[in-house]
């Protein structure tokens, strides 16, 4: 009898369960367990913090068909404890290790552009070539920040393309294959207009400073010589 | 006279012989153009990682919350004229080493979005923003690394907002005398050597 298909889930965000990559994925993870995929979850700032945390992944690795990690964009990249995640996974596997996962990689930001996560999907490509993963494509999803920690079913309407993508890219791997165009197409799609986006966020960071008393405050040059 | 200050943060994890030559060679292009060079190696340094707070734009405008050098890097990155990224290119990026300090450095930028070259990114927060140079080293003659490496700089200049910015790549057995010349080449395109 062929065992069940086991998909990794790596939560890549320092926010860990209150991230927007944790929302996705918990969400993908639902979508996954329906089509008779086994999830396990790991978050990357606890196994860095686990003596044999990068053991562990690997042993992990080893019991997965599919890698998937979720991330935010941080200047333009991934955040640095995954990509020391990825530096030590590197340490102990080659473009030729034997088993080979698929590797997926949901990248999200905070500008409304999706293609400003590109880069950063581009250099998870770099990563899955050099640790002999296959490459299953990537999702980029800009203005990923308005889902704030909240789960993609809360979110509403600011998740309204984020959810079928997730769903349609279960079903993919579920069939075998790696992201569909159509999820791509979908999580590419700007939630709102761009300066409406702009607009909205500018007034938030306002909001959020108030409450620190600092919305006056927001100019501040303290290492001006 | 205005003291022009360069500043290079080192992203490599250990010293080498390699490393020390590169940055005395830069050490040396310098200074013989009338700047003076501080080298930062963020291995010796205790920098805890972003934690995605936003409170050095919405608490304490401008610095980080987190009390450690990764508040001290960024005031030399601010006060400085040219910055350089010395690191090894890490599937066509940064070194997590030189990540950290980077992600720690956001406060150097205003939370407001703006749209400059047809995108939106955050505006500046200082008047004056710094030129630089993203020196990789390749452990493998890798042109699709190389080209990463190059967009990725390109992407971080917009970002920054910075108008002058190069990028020098150093090949697995280069001599000294072609990575020098590599590097003047760079310091050319950000008007340091005139």
């Amino acid at each position: 009898m062929n065992r069940s298909k086991r998909a990794l889930l790596i939560v890549g965000s320092p926010k860990q369960e209150r991230s927007t990559s944790y929302a996705l994925l918990s969400y993908l993870e639902k979508y996954l367990n329906k089509h008779g995929i086994e999830t396990e979850t790991s978050f990357v700032l606890k196994l860095l913090h686990e003596s044999d945390g990068i053991d562990r992944i690997i042993a992990s690795i080893n019991n997965s068909d599919f890698v998937i990690l979720a991330a935010p964009l941080y200047v333009d990249l991934l955040p640095a404890p995954v990509i020391l995640m990825m530096e030590k996974i590197a340490g102990k596997r080659t473009s030729t290790s034997e088993h080979q996962p698929m590797f997926i990689a949901i990248i999200n930001s905070g500008f409304p552009e999706a293609h400003q996560n590109r880069l950063a999907i581009e250099f998870c490509k770099m990563f899955a070539k050099k640790v002999g993963f296959l490459w299953g494509g990537g999702l980029p999803f800009g203005g990923g920040a308005a889902i704030n920690g909240e789960s993609l079913e809360q979110a509403g309407s600011r998740a309204r393309f984020a959810r079928p993508a997730m769903e349609l890219l279960a079903k993919s791997l579920a069939d075998g294959m790696g992201v569909p165009d159509k999820a791509v197409e979908l999580i590419s799609k700007p939630i709102i207009p761009k300066f409406l986006y702009a607009r909205v966020a500018n007034r938030s960071w306002v909001s959020q400073a108030k409450e620190y008393g600092m919305h006056k405050q927001l100019d501040a040059r303290p290492y001006l010589e | 006279m205005l003291e022009l200050k360069a500043l290079l943060l080192d992203g490599f994890d250990d010293r080498t012989h390699e490393t020390e030559s590169v940055e005395d060679l830069i050490m040396s292009s310098l200074e013989s153009n009338g700047w003076t060079l501080e080298v930062v190696r963020l291995r010796d340094l205790k920098i805890a990682y972003c934690q995605g707070c936003f409170k050095c734009w919405v608490k304490t405008p401008g610095v980080c919350v987190i009390d450690d050098a990764g508040r001290e890097v960024t005031r030399k990155i601010v006060q400085s004229d040219l910055v350089i990224y010395f690191t090894p290119v890490t599937f066509g990026g940064y070194s997590s080493t030189l990540k950290k300090a980077l992600d720690r450095s956001i406060s150097l930028i205003h939370p407001f979005f703006e749209k400059t070259h047809g995108e939106y990114h955050h505006k500046r927060r200082y008047p004056k923003t710094f030129h630089f140079i993203g020196l990789g080293v390749l452990s493998e003659r890798d042109n699709e690394q190389a080209q990463m490496f190059s967009h990725l700089i390109e992407r971080n200049a917009l970002n920054l907002r910075t108008e002058k910015y190069a990028l020098s790549i150093i090949y697995p057995g280069q001599e000294l005398e072609e990575i020098k010349g590599n590097f003047d080449n760079a310091l050319l395109k950000v008007g340091v050597i005139r």
